[in-house]
């Protein structure tokens, strides 16, 4: 009965999304009037969220790239490195974003960045650098829980007493073992950055506006062309979070203690 | 056998120099920056400037209604529905979490705009409401207080706590409930007295981690009610966002806003191992 109330709590709103996005005309009733896709045509035709699609996509994708450079050696160098107290610090990395609201971080930035020394306010690259900062543990927690899950260590012991060197362990251990594992916490890193609000809408410039800012002016527009809006950032992360969670691997089980 | 550098001790901790640079340098520094500000810049006052403020106590107030009912709730939810989904076969718990997961990379523009649609003054749920006879304007109104924006903030507060429960749930002997049993006690005396009392630290943590959350967040707030709600952070968001903003006063915000976060963040850690410590 709860699961089943939860449910609808859950879908309910991205159905009526999906259905507003088609409905030719939505006011005061209970559900939209008509057939379009008009909306859709509308939005893709929008100039502003055709740069604010692009300026997503370039950030997202950069983001991922960043995030696996930086975060794939540092879950690996901290589960092999500091040992005991690994826990501590991944416990320390994966709260510190939680109990720092995105939007105080925005402020440092925007004191720091509007400084004569360092003019950076409103680039895309700073952008990027927050949304690097804001995934980056979610993508070492993922590849820590499964260092471990994977006996990671166990294999590279026996890699090593055949003579490997770091190089060819790294290349030909590691990576390929953790694949699965650095595609999943890619997709959802992607996720998070497309969707991303409360760090861009303070440090995005005029240009540089992220989809979900753009987003937010077009909920005083037309209920189907914000209906449509929404749905293009809605898909988008439920096939990144899809992906992220099973897909890759194709079975759910194999993850079931990684939660 | 030859080692490289980098199969040391000091030349795995060097692999993770690289994001522990840019996590000083964009993470930790910048959140120093707004904490001098707070304290220097603009003669020091920014303190005694925001305790003076009517609005900072209405804010104040209002934050900790909306993330104290959001967490309360979400936590209830999620408790019950953990518990429920405990009793599952492993495949549809699966599918299940696949659902439930969802929201959390959701955007809260997404989230908003779902919500309006839904509950809005003139959403689908608003508009059933009034077929038997609830006002939708009181609703409306309802729904834009801090106690009403709360069931919006839980569709994504909730499946942090299942994700958190859900586990210690599963590994929870159930024979401790069996032994209750047997000894006449009834559901809910089992829950109250064995189940809970034994999971209390998974709770408390959960329960501190979504609070957290509720507390520091404002893009959902922002896009249902725009700077009309009085909560601490879009009382700085307003603040920031001013031409000709107060930096001070928005920095001595920001220090409240990190600090509750990080102290509510703490006190559920040490709680958590406290506990595990005791049961050693």
């Amino acid at each position: 009965m709860i699961l089943i109330l939860y449910l609808v709590y859950l879908l309910l709103p991205i159905a009526l999304l999906f259905l507003g996005s088609f409905g030719e005309k939505w006011t005061n009733t209970l559900l939209p009037q008509g057939f379009t896709l008009h909306w859709y045509l509308e939005v893709a035709s929008d100039p502003s969220f055709q740069r604010a699609f692009f300026v997503s996509l370039f950030v997202a994708i950069a983001t991922c790239g960043i995030v696996v450079l930086i975060g794939l050696p540092m879950a690996y160098g901290m589960e092999r490195g500091t040992l005991k107290r690994t826990q501590f610090f991944t416990r320390l990395l994966q709260l510190m974003p939680i109990a720092a609201p995105p939007m105080v971080v925005a402020f440092g930035y925007i004191i720091l960045f509007s400084s004569d020394a360092f003019p950076y306010l409103g680039t895309t690259w700073l952008l990027v650098i927050g949304h690097v900062v804001s995934t980056l543990p979610y993508m070492v927690q993922t590849l820590i829980g499964d260092i471990r899950h994977l006996g990671l260590v166990q294999l590279e012991q026996a890699a090593d007493s055949l003579g490997a060197s770091f190089r060819q362990r790294f290349l030909h251990v590691v990576v390929p073992t953790l694949r699965h594992s650095i595609l999943s916490g890619l997709f959802t890193v992607g996720a998070l950055s497309i969707g991303e609000f409360q760090l861009s809408n303070l440090i995005a410039g005029f240009l540089n506006r992220t989809y979900p800012i753009v987003l937010l002016q077009s909920f005083y527009n037309a209920s189907g062309f914000a209906c449509s809006a929404t749905v293009v950032l809605l898909i988008l992360s439920i096939v990144a979070s899809l992906l992220g969670t099973g897909a890759p691997t194709g079975t759910f089980g194999e993850r079931k203690n990684v939660l | 056998m030859r080692k490289s550098f980098f199969s040391t001790p000091g030349g795995y901790i060097s692999l993770t120099l690289p994001g522990v640079l840019l996590l000083g340098g964009f993470f930790i520094f910048p959140l120093l920056v707004v904490l001098v500000t707070s304290f220097i810049e603009g003669g020091g006052d920014s303190f005694v400037r925001i305790l003076q403020d009517p609005l900072f106590y209405r804010g104040l107030w209002g934050s900790l209604v909306l993330s104290f009912s959001a967490s309360f709730v979400s936590l209830v939810c999620g408790f019950l529905i953990a518990l429920r989904m405990v009793k599952l076969s492993s495949r549809l718990r699966n599918i299940l979490m696949l659902l439930i997961s969802l929201p959390l990379t959701f955007s809260g523009m997404v989230v908003a705009y779902g919500f309006i649609l839904t509950f809005g003054r003139a959403g689908f749920f608003t508009i059933l409401l009034s077929y038997v006879g609830v006002d939708p304007v009181a609703f409306s109104r309802f729904i834009y207080s801090p106690v009403g924006l709360s069931f919006a903030y839980c569709y994504y507060l909730i499946p942090r706590v299942v994700f958190n429960l859900l586990p210690v749930l599963l590994n929870f002997d159930t024979r401790k409930l069996l032994a209750a049993e047997s000894f006449g006690a009834g559901r809910i005396r089992q829950m109250f007295e064995i189940l809970i009392p034994e999971i209390l630290p998974a709770i408390v943590s959960a329960f501190c981690l979504v609070f957290s959350v509720a507390f520091g967040a404002y893009g959902t707030a922002l896009a249902l009610t725009g700077t009309q709600l009085n909560i601490l952070p879009l009382l700085l968001y307003s603040k920031i966002s001013d031409a000709g903003s107060d930096f001070p006063v928005a920095a001595a915000l920001s220090v409240v806003l990190l600090s509750v976060g990080t102290l509510v963040m703490s006190a559920g850690e040490l709680f958590a191992s406290h506990r595990k410590e005791a049961h050693r």
